[in-house]
């Protein structure tokens, strides 16, 4: 068998898998809910600039879309992740996936399909994104800056890191409740570690000495775990290439923009490995 | 086209396959036999790659297999026990679906000919979910014909099939074969398997016990020619009189008045059976010849390796030796 061949044959039934699953999600209400949401949320977040604007003359925000795509992205991203758990549990269940692999599909090509479907569905939804930031910015005058071009364009990493986990979640777990309780877990360990740090190092500031020995560990280890994710969690890592296209630092953008891709592909390769052993 | 070499599987310590030596000749119907839990369906499992053999050797259309060449598993078509579908599209989507990720060259009218010879034409646009047992099973049967595959390997084609259906599928199979491709055909239906199959394999316990051709199944089950024998009156001592005969080897009795005579290998004894029975004075009605069906070859033999856990019969079987 030569390599180029099973390459192309790989390549060409991803396509056929990813079109047959975007196909199947356009005709699902599921992503326009989600979309409409992430939408809701995100006007949310630049009304309540506008009532500060309001209220105090002045708003000093550099970047007034930034976070409003963020929110986007991780709203989106976190659906199309564990749309793809489910797809995969699901297939699996109900032995659609082994019917594939009698055929020229083998996890590699299958995973692959579905990572490019999920990839097109947030390409598709952000360029929803794109036009709602325009229609605000225009109706607002807040300033919408071609570099929210790149926010969306690291969004679209975050968003295939995601997803990659939610595949390695779904072929790590049996069955749809197995893989919805691990990916639950995940996503909880993941805002402990960010959201737990600060909370437990406010703590420690405020009780007595003699009694921080044990808050003391446990900030030293959520700082352990914040580290590691920072590492891990795609989001973390979308956040600081946020943060270096702010400063208008290349270099680091460039560093967090590898990192999103070293973690799409260390989770692709999970979802590979877990799918074959623990077969279709 | 289809050969195994020692193939095993074990899950701890439960031999599902043992030692597997299968083979499969290009261009027949190949039956594969066996009881519920026999190891039918992790042999063919370990045959397309779908699971992987604990060890030994899968070759398929004559190159090493194991499951990874996609190439080679386009040239494969594949109908499983179970009737996985998509339930949320239409037959007709279903099979376009499939005939592009087979690169089906004309998709129209392969699966328009597919859907009317098994009776799925007019009901294309129904979906799925909406369609019973037999009609997916068919529609299965489409899909892995759709490609034009040069082998095809059925797990139980006909199950949930009505005797229509049974018969469809049976015509299409053998048409299929005549066309030149290769079929393994799984089933518990031996009436299917002896009307169809060139050669057959029987499985128990994991083991191979018998690779032959239905005649030559039958052949070995025992030797002689069995003469089922009716008649209306008879003497008090029939029977052993007749087991007196230097040419029966036994009678076995139906009924009071239906007989069954198993006499010596080599002439037709028919003739010399009706003059005896003539001489003691009975009115024979009627008397034909029994042919051993596979049934028996498959209920002796997965018997025997039931009730031998060395399956020591196997060896003299497999050396041509009766049971």
């Amino acid at each position: 068998m030569k390599p180029g061949l099973q390459l192309s044959d790989r390549l060409y039934a991803a396509g056929q898998i990813g079109r047959r699953s975007t196909s199947s999600s356009l005709y699902s209400p599921g992503i326009y809910v989600v979309t409409a949401l992430a939408l809701l949320a995100a006007s949310t977040l630049v009304l309540n600039n506008l009532a500060f604007l309001d209220e105090n003359g002045l708003l000093v925000l550099t970047r007034p879309f930034f976070l409003p795509v963020f929110v986007c992205t991780v709203l989106l991203s976190l659906y199309l992740s564990l749309h793809a758990t489910l797809q995969l549990v699901r297939e699996r269940e109900q032995g659609t996936l082994k019917v594939l692999f009698f055929g020229p599909v083998d996890g590699v090509s299958y995973l692959a399909g579905r990572l490019w479907s999920q990839t097109r569905l947030f390409a598709l939804a952000g360029g929803v994104v794109l036009l709602w930031a325009g229609a605000l910015g225009w109706m607002t005058n807040l300033l919408v800056q071609a570099d929210v071009l790149a926010v969306l364009g690291l969004g679209l990493l975050t968003n295939g890191a995601i997803v990659a986990f939610g595949l390695l979640v779904g072929g790590w777990g049996r069955t749809a409740r197995t893989a919805l309780v691990l990916f639950l877990l995940a996503l909880l360990l993941v805002l402990a570690a960010q959201f737990g740090t600060p909370v437990i190092e406010q703590l420690a500031s405020q009780t007595p000495a003699n009694r921080q020995n044990s808050l003391l560990y446990l900030r030293t280890a959520l700082n352990g775990l914040n580290g590691l994710l920072l590492w891990l969690s795609p989001f973390a890592q979308m956040s600081r290439g946020m943060d270096a296209l702010l400063v208008g630092d290349g270099g680091r953008l460039l560093l967090h923009t590898g990192g999103l891709l070293g973690q799409m592909a260390l989770y692709f390769a999970g979802a590979v490995w877990a799918l074959k052993r623990g077969g279709p | 086209m289809i050969r195994t070499e020692n193939l095993c599987k074990r899950y701890g310590s439960f031999v599902a396959v043992d030692n597997l030596n299968l083979h499969v000749q290009s261009g027949e119907i190949y039956g594969f036999l066996g009881p519920n839990g026999a190891g039918k369906t992790t042999t063919l499992m370990m045959i397309l790659g779908i699971i992987r053999p604990t060890s030994g050797r899968v070759e398929v259309l004559g190159q090493p297999f194991d499951g990874s060449s996609l190439a080679l598993r386009r040239r494969m078509g594949v109908v499983a026990e179970d009737a996985w579908q998509y339930d949320e599209m239409t037959a007709y989507e279903y099979l376009a679906f499939f005939a592009r990720l087979y690169r089906v060259e004309r998709p129209g009218p392969a699966m328009q000919s597919l859907l009317e010879r098994t009776d799925l034409w007019d009901r294309r646009q129904v979906l799925v979910g909406g369609y019973s047992r037999g009609m997916r099973q068919k529609l299965n049967l489409c899909r892995a014909l759709l490609h034009d595959p040069e082998l095809l390997v059925l797990d139980e084609p006909v199950s949930g099939l009505d005797p229509n259906g049974i018969r469809q599928v049976r015509e299409l199979l053998v048409e299929e074969n005549r066309r030149g491709r290769t079929i393994l055909l799984s089933s518990h239906i031996l009436s299917e398997i002896e009307q169809t199959a060139h050669r057959v394999g029987i499985i128990a316990g994991g083991r191979l016990l018998a690779e032959d051709s239905v005649a030559g199944l039958r052949a070995r089950l025992g030797e002689g020619q069995r003469i089922e024998v009716e008649f209306q009156q008879q003497p008090v001592d029939l029977r052993q009189q007749l087991e007196a005969l230097p040419f029966v080897l036994k009678v076995e009795e139906f009924s009071p008045h239906r007989w069954l005579v198993t006499t010596a290998p080599g002439e037709d004894q028919r003739p010399s059976l009706a003059q005896f029975l003539a001489g003691q004075g009975v009115l024979v009605i009627g008397m034909r010849p029994l042919e051993r069906s596979l049934e028996e070859a498959f209920v002796t033999l997965t018997d025997a390796a039931v009730r031998s856990s060395t399956f020591s019969e196997k060896s003299n079987f497999l050396a041509g030796g009766s049971l």
